[in-house]
């Protein structure tokens, strides 16, 4: 009987063991399965995520939105007289809009590009220019904004198109002597750019026209033309936009992006260089003290008339996850 | 002659009762350890992958706000999981250098003591310093502070 009974003992030991086996692989396999699970949901989270979930999309679209209209934009500007741009830039926004709306809606999205609600689609600007071509950068006409040798053709203003030719230098062959141009920021941001334009007659190559800049962070750059001589047969084009003389890359320019902020245009040593100049402002010729149409269009010499600078429109993004509202300036700063 | 050895059936069974309870002891704690180091790097994984969406959106709100003019409604929502491999975790966002721009996002998994950093960086606008818990977050560009503000939808 004793060797029977501790046979049952036996097996009712190894019973035991079989279960706690089976309760810690239990344990094991609901452990690995919270960790698998945790670690395909892991997979899954990150591959979930789509340019539309995350937001990018939205940017996409607007720069889309920008790039089209801006494109109009610059059609409308260089094609239609002025009295027209306004129609013919309006005529196309509604179908652009509309066509935006449908193509994103069959995929879920709201998209949508209307003139802003409050009015104020159209910003008006200035195109002053100085068009004798051998006039001094003093000012043309109106009553003094500066000193005798320093004026601003615009205060807190956007730049655009800025142009300058100069046919002609009266010594002045440093820096300090030389005819100076800033742009000026009124805010903390931006900062100031300055460059002035001379000739040096000790460079290797002889009589050199050189532009020298000065960035917000007084880092200094020149650049040089040896093609270009005070002889009005040798004129230089400067296009501050694009950083180009003569429709070469200048170094000391290219830097320089007057579209982005408010700057006061300054001119100091006018009387330095004779030629002539052009620019957009983002303000109408009635404005600023005195006014634009004051110091320019008094005289001969100069004008300064009304233009389209840019168009305003609203655009707005709805998706299940991102909720966008916001006006877009069109043209800003692109035209060139 | 087995059963002639001097040794009782209580002393033997004790025995392996002994020896079962160190093994099933051993085992649990074998298993528990690994399934504990499993859960952590899933979690530090899962938080990884949340911190860098969180961090694009971010982005991507402050890219909303570089139009010229401001926007009058910038969010986004994202629905990230309540929990990282079964722990609560929590979102903060730590100010490195304002002025550039440079943040840290740290992501704290409450339970499982795990935790993960990942940089931010802004153009146009400040990041707010917040701590929320994590689930379906919502990214808002606010026009009265300048600021990006991560909140909990």
């Amino acid at each position: 009987m004793a060797g029977v009974a501790f046979g049952e003992s036996r097996e009712i030991e190894r019973g035991q063991l079989l279960l706690a086996g089976a309760f810690v692989l239990a344990v094991a396999l609901i452990g690995l399965t919270v960790v698998l699970t945790s670690s395909s949901y892991t997979g899954t989270l990150a591959s979930q995520e789509s340019e539309v979930v995350r937001g990018s999309d939205a940017i996409t679209v607007r720069d889309s939105v920008d790039t089209d209209l801006t494109r109009h934009f610059r059609y409308v500007f260089e094609n239609y007289a002025p009295s027209n741009r306004r129609a013919q830039f309006k005529s196309v926004l509604f179908p652009i809009g509309n066509e935006t709306n449908t193509h994103y809606a069959s995929r879920g999205r709201m998209v949508n590009v209307t003139e802003p609600p409050s009015g104020g689609m159209f910003i008006e600007g200035t195109r002053f220019k100085q068009v004798e071509p051998f006039q001094k950068f003093t000012q043309p006409a109106g009553g003094g904004t500066g000193g005798t040798d320093y004026w601003y053709p615009a205060e807190n203003v956007e730049l655009r198109n800025a142009t300058i030719v100069v046919n002609n230098i009266l010594g002045g062959n440093q820096p300090e002597e030389a005819f100076n141009m800033s742009l000026d920021t009124p805010a903390a941001a931006g900062g100031n750019w300055s460059f002035v334009v001379y000739e040096d007659f000790s460079r290797p190559s002889g009589e050199e026209l050189i532009i020298r800049s000065r960035s917000p962070t007084d880092t200094v750059r020149t650049c040089y033309r040896d093609e270009v001589s005070s002889s009005s047969s040798k004129k230089a084009t400067i296009h501050l936009h694009n950083g180009t003389v003569n429709g070469d890359d200048c170094d000391a320019l290219t830097p320089i992006d007057p579209g982005r902020h408010k700057y006061t245009l300054n001119f100091t040593r006018g009387e330095k260089v004779f030629g002539k100049y052009w620019m957009i402002v983002d303000k109408p010729p009635t404005e600023g003290s005195p006014t634009l149409n004051s110091k320019f269009a008094a005289g001969t010499r100069s004008t300064a008339e009304p233009v389209l600078f840019g168009a305003r429109v609203r655009y707005r993004y709805h998706s299940g996850t991102v909720a966008y509202e916001t006006n877009i300036d069109i043209a800003h700063r692109e035209i060139s | 002659m087995m059963d002639d050895r001097a040794v009782s059936s209580a002393v033997s069974y004790v025995l392996i009762i002994a020896l079962a309870f160190t093994l099933t002891t051993g085992l649990v704690l074998g298993t528990e350890s690994l399934v504990e180091n499993q859960r952590q790097d899933t979690a530090r994984q899962q938080l990884e992958v949340v911190g860098q969406q969180l961090a694009s959106t971010v982005m991507n709100v402050d890219r909303f706000n570089e139009t010229e003019a401001v926007p009058e409604t910038a969010a986004i929502t994202r629905q990230f999981p309540q929990r990282a491999a079964g722990s609560q975790y929590q979102v903060g966002v730590l100010v490195d250098d304002r002025d550039a721009g440079r943040y840290t996002l740290y992501l704290d998994a409450v339970d499982s003591n795990t935790n993960v950093t990942v940089p931010v960086r802004t153009a146009d606008s400040d990041l707010r310093p917040v701590r929320v818990n994590g689930g379906t977050l919502r990214v808002t560009y606010v026009d009265a502070t300048d600021e990006v503000v991560i909140e909990h939808a």
